[in-house]
């Protein structure tokens, strides 16, 4: 998803068949969005609600301007620490805006932070009663920590699992730390291999007492005295931007086009990088640019996220039980490798092509034999 | 390298073919690194640049910054013919595995 202000710091007018976010804040209108970003985009009209506390009245209002805004989506914002009962206030009105409005889509979207019982208690009958179509997580943070990405990326699997349907993720950020102690932050843009969409964080982070770069080689974000520790020479041309490692880090206004130029190139490398991640390359993708602790909930989310496009969503599976469908995901779980994964979704997709009622124990008996041939 | 093999039939002609292609990655990262050129969106602008897309367009198909397109635009100008031909053929060549042609 992409906002007005990474557009514009792009240089670019639309970004093809990608989401506009049109983000305001809750007491300002919607800006009109252009012809351009209306003819190549889907537009969500985003209130931010996230440093205001629960009102129903608030919620009325951002929902009726999202009305009034026409688009395929609404969305029933995230508020500041909002608790089970607005959470369930919002599932209400989610399930009035449902029955109103069919052809829309329409996202609940609730803190990262929110307990499981919430999510396993309210939000995931009411998923499976219909009465939303997609779920939002919003993180709201400059700079991302194992242990909440980790519950987040156990919150996307949980509810994809029991529901099938699409979680974003809202407010991310870029930047992570290396491993469980704030050190070795990582440029880390892994949100597409976890959910179905993800927009930026957009509020500003604290501001570090020096300068800090990505190192384009291990991806670190390191200070002057870090990319010379790493190996860089201070005359060293940094053909990305064509300056110096020295004038890059050089303190002054002047230089600040530069390092703002040398960020968006290292991102849009890395993020195209992501982009053309496939179960085949994430393993190794992973291992090169990834602290190992994030590894295995990417993995797991990504895995999850096969199985609702191959399985969950395939043409075939209308015509089976649920029940069946669950006994051949879960035997699909039980390996973290996207790329073995892959390997047994081709051969169900060929036994599916060469007998379209193939009992789904047959499937699992010829994937074991897959298994064990390995 | 020895994983590779596991998962292959380990002909011999399968394994000089292997050896090769291991090879001209080999190179086709030097080339990259030499020039700080990322291969996977270095990929997509070469597909979609053959097709006849000017920079910005180009930029709006790929959600990337116009200064990222030029950038690459102009580092591929620059290089040594051989090389641009190896990046090309290496390009192509992945594409139409994909494809299955």
């Amino acid at each position: 998803m992409f906002k007005t202000s990474d557009l514009d710091d792009m240089q670019i007018e639309f970004v093809e068949r990608q989401v506009f976010f049109n983000k305001t804040n809750q007491d300002q209108p919607f800006e009109k969005v252009n012809d351009q970003i209306n003819e190549n985009m889907g537009v969500i009209n985003y209130p931010d609600c996230s440093y205001l506390t629960f009102s129903k009245k608030i919620l009325k209002s951002v929902v009726e301007e999202q009305i009034k805004m026409n688009g395929e989506f609404i969305i029933l914002p995230y508020f500041k620490d909002e608790t089970e009962y607005d959470v369930v206030e919002k599932i209400e009105l989610a399930e009035i805006l449902k029955r109103g409005f069919s052809k829309k889509d329409i996202i609940l979207e609730v803190s990262y932070k929110l307990e499981d019982v919430v999510i396993q208690n309210q939000i995931i009958p009411a998923a499976k009663s219909e009465k939303f179509d997609h779920l939002a997580l919003f993180y709201g943070v400059h700079y991302g920590q194992y242990p909440a990405f980790d519950s987040i990326c156990k919150k996307i699997v949980f509810f994809k699992m029991m529901t099938g349907k699409r979680v974003f993720c809202v407010a991310v950020p870029m930047i992570f730390s290396g491993d469980r102690k704030i050190i070795n932050s990582r440029l880390l843009p892994i949100w597409s291999l976890v959910c179905d969409g993800w927009i930026r964080n957009w509020r500003q982070g604290g501001g570090s007492n020096s300068i800090k770069l990505v190192d384009f080689i291990d991806l670190k974000n390191k200070d002057f005295q870090g990319w010379l520790e790493s190996g860089h020479q201070t005359g060293e041309v940094v053909s990305h931007v064509g300056t110096t490692v020295y004038s890059l880090f050089k303190e002054g206004h002047e230089n600040e086009p530069s390092r703002k130029r040398y960020k968006k190139i290292i991102e849009d490398e890395i993020l195209s990088e992501v982009y053309s991640v496939t179960p085949n390359t994430i393993e190794s993708f992973l291992r090169s640019k990834c602290p190992e602790i994030y590894i295995i909930p990417i993995e797991i989310a990504y895995t999850e996220k096969m199985i609702q496009k191959y399985i969950r969503n395939a043409p075939w599976s209308n015509e089976r039980s649920f029940e069946d469908l669950w006994l051949l995901e879960n035997h699909l779980r039980k390996n973290l490798s996207p790329r073995f994964t892959q390997t047994q979704i081709e051969l169900i997709e060929k036994l599916v092509r060469a007998d379209k009622k193939i009992p789904i124990s047959e499937m699992i008996k010829e994937l074991n034999r897959l298994t064990n041939s390995k | 390298m020895t994983d590779i093999f596991k998962y292959q039939d380990a002909t011999l002609s399968s394994m000089s073919k292997l050896l090769s292609s291991l090879k001209e990655e080999e190179e086709i990262n030097r080339i990259c690194r030499e020039h700080s050129l990322n291969m996977a969106l270095l990929k997509n602008l070469f597909l979609l640049s053959a097709k006849g897309y000017n920079n910005t367009i180009l930029a709006n198909k790929l959600g990337i910054h116009r200064v990222t397109v030029q950038r690459y635009a102009e580092s591929l100008k620059r290089m040594k013919q051989s090389d641009y031909l190896k990046l090309f053929t290496f390009v192509v060549r992945e594409e139409d595995v994909k494809d299955g042609r």
